[in-house]
């Protein structure tokens, strides 16, 4: 075992430096800014085209995109991208209420 | 709960509002179809049960156009129907024709076509059970590290764990960067202004890396960097990694690249995957001692690697970003990468406990590098090296910095010329007559002014 740091106490209180928190860059996680880009475009997508596939694609991208955000990261940003999603999701259903299945499967 | 968690609680309860929208949303789907009253009456009377076995009648088929005399004598006309129009009115035969009214599917009884759309519940579901299971155990095992290792970090440092945002130094603080990334910063030690320990956990709140993990495996790292103030060292440069990534790395990092080159490993009993490189081997001497090496070598499976540099820059930049003309300052650290055996599979919290022994020399190395002084001729090549990176990184520089400057000349110059453009054209002749007085003057013999005493 390594001996025990040297006896006499190396604590200084004179040397105390305060945290300066690390306030990341734009490219520094591309999965979480990618995801809420999706999330944008699909929402848009199935809001304006009402592809429901789109829809259902936002709410997760979303979802990922909460998921691996920072915590530094406003709320506001997610809660808008997963408000997006869900009303493109509602919108598409309440216009057209056909199931997903049938417009395209049958 | 650990403090942290209080903006978490502000995100849960946004949570339970995001649930209750998206159950309104479906419940909004089924609601009672408003368009019920417009139903064209079957010309054909179809008993119930047959409605339910064939499909394929299925109501959403376009109502087909009945032909107009055989609407004439089936159409029982009610009494109630007509009731204000006087009865001796016929009904104006001419225009009989129907006009079809595209009423919207009828949704009533159609369940199990909406199999997509339940997957796709099914599929929101299991994400968010992934991401609680995930967030906790994240939780779990970054709090397990902490409380283990609290004893030795609290005797080595004055405060732990200060999270930098409240007025004065709180304590105790894991300040949490995302799902699975925590940070703890102690200060008030000899010999170093600080070290920030990263607890760099796998996302196991998220369900893709999840998956990634399978094919492509990964393990939670623990960073552990000090930050020295410049009087704190000398001139060291020293690194020890696997051998495996260590040519890569020697291009990449940038103070290993100018100053340090491979030397033999053979003198330390040290595991054979590893190798090292430094400025001088009186460095590697000094600091991989006997106590060092072996407890190197009893947790190989923990440890990752270690690299002490007084002129640390970081990565090198990747060339298309050259533009960016500074690169950042030179400055003192020491980075120990340890890395949690078990490839993020082993979950409970005495796994993070391996890295104690690591923890404990990487402090009895801060205390090394803190005495540690170079030899003379040793201390001169160093300076000698680091004078000659700071004028070959000016002399680099320099071409952008020139260009740099004469790119804001001409956009000083272009803003001139439209401000001018707006004067009416009497004061740009003004304007034109002093600009060229300015350059005559500038271009002119150089005439001194000679001031003569007068008595």
């Amino acid at each position: 075992m390594v001996p025990a740091p040297s006896s006499n106490d190396l604590r200084r209180r004179d040397r105390i430096v305060r945290y300066k928190p690390y306030v990341p860059k734009e490219g520094e996680d591309p999965m979480a800014e990618y995801m809420n880009l999706l999330a944008m475009l699909f929402s848009m997508c199935g809001l304006m085209m009402r592809f429901k596939w789109a829809a259902w694609a936002a709410v997760y991208c979303a979802f990922i995109g909460f998921s691996n955000s920072r915590s530094s990261e406003d709320t506001k940003q997610i809660f808008s991208s997963f408000m997006l999603s869900i009303s493109s999701v509602v919108m598409s259903y309440l216009q057209s209420p056909t199931p997903m299945a049938i417009s395209y499967f049958s | 709960e650990c403090p942290t968690m209080s903006e978490r609680s502000v995100m849960s309860s946004v949570w339970d509002f995001v649930w209750v929208a998206l159950f309104l949303a479906v419940a909004l789907g089924q609601s009672e179809d408003p368009f019920a009253e417009f139903d064209t009456d079957e010309t054909v009377v179809i008993e119930p049960d047959d409605y339910d076995i064939e499909v394929e009648n299925s109501p959403e088929e376009p109502v087909a156009a009945p032909e107009p005399d055989s609407l004439d004598d089936q159409v029982v006309i009610e009494d109630e129907d007509f009731e204000g129009i006087n009865p001796s009115d016929k009904p104006p035969s001419g225009n009989n024709e129907l006009n079809i009214v595209n009423a919207p599917v009828n949704m009533k009884g159609h369940w199990e076509d909406y199999y997509l759309e339940i997957i796709g519940l099914i599929g929101v579901f299991v994400y968010a059970l992934n991401f609680y299971t995930g967030k906790s155990i994240n939780n779990r095992l970054a709090n397990a590290w902490f409380e283990h290792h609290k004893k030795l970090l609290s005797d080595a440092f004055c405060i732990v764990g200060d999270d930098g945002v409240s007025k004065e130094i709180s304590e105790d603080m894991l300040v949490k960067e995302s799902e699975n990334r925590f940070v703890l910063w102690c200060t008030g030690r000899l010999g170093c202004e600080g070290i920030k320990i990263e607890i760099k956990l796998l996302r196991r709140q998220d369900l893709i890396s999840v998956l990634s993990q399978i094919f492509k495996p990964q393990s939670d790292t623990i960073t552990i960097t000090t930050y020295l103030s410049p009087d704190d060292m000398d001139s060291v440069v020293l690194a020890v990694m696997p051998r495996k990534g260590l040519k890569r790395l020697q291009q990449e990092v940038q103070d290993l690249a100018h100053f340090a080159t491979e030397k033999k490993t053979d003198k330390f009993d040290l595991p054979s995957q590893l190798g090292i490189l430094a400025e001088f081997s009186e460095v590697s001497n000094e600091f991989l001692s006997a106590p060092v090496c072996k407890t190197i070598s009893e947790n190989i499976d923990v440890f990752d690697s270690i690299h002490f540099s007084d002129y640390y820059t970081g990565f090198k930049i990747s060339q298309e970003s050259q533009t960016e003309t500074e690169r950042p300052k030179p400055v003192k650290r020491l980075i120990f990468n340890f890395v949690i055996p078990g490839h993020g599979k082993r979950t409970k919290s005495s796994i993070m406990e391996t890295t104690e022994p690591l923890v404990r020399m990487a402090l009895h190395m801060m205390v090394k590098v803190h005495k540690f002084k170079l030899s003379k001729e040793n201390k001169n090549k160093a300076e000698k090296h680091r004078i000659q990176v700071e004028e070959e990184y000016l002399k680099q520089t320099h071409t952008q910095r020139q260009e740099a400057a004469q790119a804001r000349r001409d956009e000083r110059k272009r803003m001139e010329k439209e401000k001018i453009q707006e004067l009416d054209p009497e004061a740009q002749r003004r304007y034109e007559e002093r600009e060229y007085k300015k350059s005559m003057r500038r271009s002119g013999p150089r005439v001194k002014q000679l001031k003569v005493k007068t008595g």
